[in-house]
C-alpha cells in the first residue's frame, strides 16, 4: 500500500487539455510542490504544461505510479501495456464502470491487475493525496498537513469534504477515493493507516460494506492502535429483508451498522460536522479515562445548555469534594459558586480560569471551559491561561468560546496550544462522550 | 450437522418446536418440560412428566401461525380438559389446512405470567448471524425497543445489549418491584451465540416470549427457521 502514496516517479494518463482532468491533476501536484518526477501522458499533445513535457505515449518512461483518466473503454490495453512493464500501483479515476451496469469491463481490469499483481486504487474514483510527500493526484482541492487519513467511497463527498476542512484549517496525513474498490478496499486501507506513522486517525465515509465480516474483523483491530471515525451513509433505509421470523422483521440495516461499528469500536458519527469535531479532538486526546466532566463559565446560560447535554449522554457533571471546595473559597471571591459546574461570573478572568482548573483537575476526567468575553475583556489572555493550564495537567481540556468573530483570535490562540474550540458547549459535550466510549472499549478488551 | 437439523433438512422443513426446544437444551439452555403427543392415548401420560395446568399447541411445519388455525389451547387444568383440547386442535388444524403434514401436539406446563423478553437471530446478509433482544409486548412492537449484536457475541456483549434498551429499568426493577433475573437473560444470549455458530445452517430464531422471574426465566415458545 505504501507504494501509492510515496511514489517517485508519477505518470498521468489523461487529456492535458486546459480545464480537462489531466491538466487539473498535474496542475495539483506541480502547485502542491511534489518532489519526484511528473509525466503528462496525452496523445496528440504537444504544448507542454506548467513547464512540463507532455508525452504522447508512455513508452521510454519509467515510473511507480499511474494515474489514470481515459475513457474506459481504453483501459484494459493500457493496463496489459503498464503490467508488462511492471508498473504496480494503479489510480484509476475513470467513470464507466460496474456504477453503471459495465461489471465485465470492471471484472477485465481487475483480471489483469491480478495477472500482473498490480494493486489498483478506483475505477470511478476521485484519486488519492499524501501531504507529507505533496502528492496530490486528484482534481480536488489539496489537502493541508495534518494527522487524519480520510478515506471516502464517495469522491465528490471526498473534495466537499476536503473544501470544508481547508476553511477549517484542517489538515489531513492522507486522503483516498477508493470509489468501486474493484482491488484495494477499506480492509487494506486500514491495514496500512493502522501502521502509518503519519496517521493519528483514520476518518471513512462509507455507503455500502460488501464483505462485512472481514471488515469488522480488520477494523477492530486497527481500533486498538487508532481510533477510527465513520460515516454511514443511508441511516434511514428501513430492513429490505425477506423474512418469516419476526426477529427479522424488526431487524433495520441501519441498528445492525450501528451494533457492528460499536463491537469493532468503531466511533459512529451523524454526518460530516461531527466527524470534523471529533477528529479535531482526538488529534490532541484520544483517551478519557473517566466519566467525570468538570465544567468551567464565566456564565450561565450556554453552560446550563452543556451539562444537559452531558447528562443526557450519560456523562457525570458531578460535584466537587469538600476539601476541594474549601480549597476554591480561598481563591474565589465569596458569591462564586462553588459546585459544577463553576461559573466564575462575568468578571472571571484568566487568572481565576487557571487557578480553578489547576485545583479541580484531580477530581475530574476532563473539562469543558466555556467563555463568552465581555466588552472589557480579552479572550486571547484566557486562551493563554488555558494553554498554561493544559500543559501542566494531565486531563484533556475542552473550550466553548462564544462566538464567531470576538473570539477569532483567542480561538487560533487554543489551536497552537492543542485545545479543540467548539461553536457551543453540546458539541463539546459529544465529542468527549466519543472518546470516552472508544478509551472505555479500549480499556475493556 | 446436528441430527435434528440433518433430519428435517431431509424432510424440507424447519425445525418444529419440539425439535427447536431440544436443541435449545443439548445446548444447555432450559425450556419448560414439554411433551409430544402423538395420539389421544398418550395423553394419560402426560401428567407422568407435566404438571397440569397445560398449554397445549399443534405441532406442523405446515402451520405457522398457530393461533389462526385453533392450534393453541391454555390453562388446561386437567386431563378431561386436555382431550378435549386435543381433539379440537387436531380438528382445527384440518379444517385450517387439510393438507397440513401434523406431527402432533405440544404440551407444556403453563408458565405464571412475568416480565416478557424476545431473543431472536437472523443471517444478514453483510455481517452474517446477528442476535436481538428486547422486551417483549408493546416494547418491541410499538416503540422498537431492542438491542443488536453481530455474532459471536462476548460476555460484555451480552450485558451491553441487556442494559442499553430503555425498558432496562423494568428489568432492574421499577416501584419497588424486585428485579428480574438478569443474568439468566446473559447466559441464554450466550449459549444462544454458540448455538448459531456452531449450527450455520439456521436461518432465523425467535424465542419469544421468554417469562423473566425474579429467579429464573422461562423459553416459553421457541422457532428456528432452516
Amino acid at each position: 500500500m505504501k507504494g501509492f502514496f510515496y511514489p517517485s516517479k508519477v505518470a498521468i494518463f489523461a487529456s492535458m487539455k486546459e480545464g480537462k482532468t489531466g491538466y487539473e491533476i498535474v496542475k495539483n501536484m506541480v502547485e502542491g510542490g511534489f518532489q519526484g518526477d511528473i509525466f503528462p501522458i496525452s496523445p496528440g499533445a504537444n504544448e507542454d504544461i506548467f513547464g512540463l513535457k507532455v508525452y504522447p505515449e508512455h513508452q521510454g518512461l519509467i515510473f511507480d505510479l499511474a494515474i489514470v483518466a481515459i475513457p474506459a473503454q481504453y483501459i484494459p490495453p493500457l493496463l496489459e501495456d503498464l503490467g508488462a512493464k511492471g508498473v504496480k500501483r494503479i489510480v484509476i479515476i475513470s467513470a464507466g464502470f460496474s456504477e453503471v451496469g459495465n461489471i465485465a469491463a470492471e471484472e477485465q481490469i481487475k483480471d489483469i491487475a491480478q495477472k500482473y499483481q498490480m494493486r489498483i486504487i478506483g475505477p470511478n474514483c476521485a484519486g488519492i493525496m499524501n501531504t507529507k510527500c505533496n502528492l496530490f493526484t486528484s482534481i480536488e482541492v489539496r489537502a493541508l498537513p495534518g494527522h487524519t487519513a480520510f478515506v471516502t467511497q464517495s469522491g465528490a463527498l471526498g473534495g466537499a469534504v476536503l473544501m470544508m476542512a481547508e476553511e477549517l484549517n484542517f489538515g489531513f496525513s492522507k486522503f483516498v477515493s477508493f470509489g468501486n474498490r474493484c482491488d484495494v478496499d477499506e480492509m487494506d486501507l486500514l491495514a496500512y493507516f493502522e501502521t502509518d506513522p503519519e496517521t493519528k486517525v483514520i476518518a471513512l465515509y462509507m455507503e455500502g460494506l460488501t464483505k462485512g465480516r472481514e471488515f469488522l474483523a480488520q477494523a477492530g483491530k486497527t481500533a486498538q492502535k487508532k481510533p477510527i471515525v465513520a460515516i454511514k451513509a443511508g441511516r434511514s433505509r428501513a430492513g429490505m429483508r425477506a423474512t418469516s421470523s419476526h426477529t427479522g422483521s424488526l431487524a433495520g440495516e441501519d441498528k445492525i451498522y450501528d451494533a457492528a461499528f460499536h463491537q469493532a469500536g468503531i466511533l459512529r458519527v451523524e454526518g460530516v460536522e461531527e466527524m470534523f469535531d471529533l477528529c479535531r479532538a482526538l488529534n490532541y486526546y484520544t483517551e478519557i479515562a473517566g466519566n467525570r466532566i468538570g465544567v468551567i463559565t464565566n456564565s450561565g446560560g450556554p453552560a446550563v445548555l452543556t451539562v444537559d447535554k452531558l447528562e443526557e449522554l450519560g456523562l457525570m457533571v458531578v460535584e466537587p469534594s469538600e476539601v476541594l471546595k474549601d480549597d476554591l473559597k480561598s481563591i474565589l471571591p465569596p458569591h462564586v459558586s462553588l459546585g459544577n459546574p463553576f461559573d466564575l461570573l462575568a468578571y472571571g478572568g484568566a487568572e481565576s480560569f487557571y487557578e480553578v482548573g489547576k485545583r479541580i483537575a484531580s477530581e475530574y476526567d476532563a473539562l469543558i471551559t466555556i467563555f463568552v468575553p465581555t466588552s472589557f475583556m480579552d479572550s486571547t489572555v484566557i486562551a493563554t491561561a488555558l494553554g498554561k493550564l493544559k500543559s501542566e495537567t494531565k486531563i484533556p481540556i475542552f473550550a466553548n468560546f462564544m462566538a464567531g468573530r470576538l473570539v477569532k483570535g483567542a480561538v487560533r490562540e487554543l489551536e497552537n496550544y492543542g485545545i479543540p474550540n467548539y461553536e457551543t458547549g453540546e458539541r463539546c459535550a459529544r465529542v468527549i462522550q466519543k472518546i470516552y466510549q472508544y478509551s472505555k472499549r479500549l480499556k475493556d478488551e | 450437522m446436528h441430527r435434528l437439523i440433518e433430519n428435517a433438512k431431509c424432510e424440507h422443513r424447519s425445525l418444529l418446536e419440539t425439535e427447536a426446544k431440544e436443541l435449545l437444551q443439548d445446548y444447555g439452555i432450559a425450556v419448560p418440560a414439554f411433551k409430544l403427543i402423538q395420539s389421544e392415548s398418550e395423553i394419560s401420560t402426560i401428567r407422568e412428566y407435566i404438571d397440569y395446568p397445560i398449554v397445549m399447541k399443534i405441532v406442523s411445519p405446515d402451520i405457522i401461525h398457530k393461533s389462526e388455525a385453533g392450534g393453541v389451547k391454555v390453562n388446561i387444568k386437567d386431563e378431561m380438559a386436555a382431550h378435549k383440547a386435543y381433539q379440537e386442535i387436531i380438528a382445527g388444524a384440518k379444517a385450517y389446512n387439510s393438507e397440513a403434514d401434523i406431527h402432533g401436539v405440544i404440551a407444556y406446563r403453563m408458565c405464571p405470567e412475568s416480565t416478557e423478553v424476545i431473543i431472536g437471530m437472523l443471517q444478514d446478509p453483510h455481517f452474517g448471524p446477528v442476535i436481538m433482544f428486547g422486551l417483549g409486548g408493546i416494547f418491541v412492537e410499538v416503540l422498537k425497543d431492542i438491542s443488536f449484536r453481530i455474532l459471536p457475541i462476548k460476555e460484555r456483549d451480552a450485558e451491553e445489549m441487556i442494559s442499553e434498551i430503555k425498558g432496562y429499568q423494568i428489568l432492574k426493577g421499577i416501584r419497588g418491584e424486585a428485579p428480574r433475573d438478569i443474568p439468566a437473560i446473559k447466559e441464554v444470549l450466550l449459549k444462544l451465540s454458540k448455538l448459531v455458530m456452531e449450527n450455520p445452517e439456521i436461518q432465523e430464531i425467535d424465542l419469544n416470549p421468554i417469562l423473566v422471574y425474579k429467579k429464573g426465566i422461562q423459553i416459553v415458545d421457541a422457532r428456528m427457521i432452516l
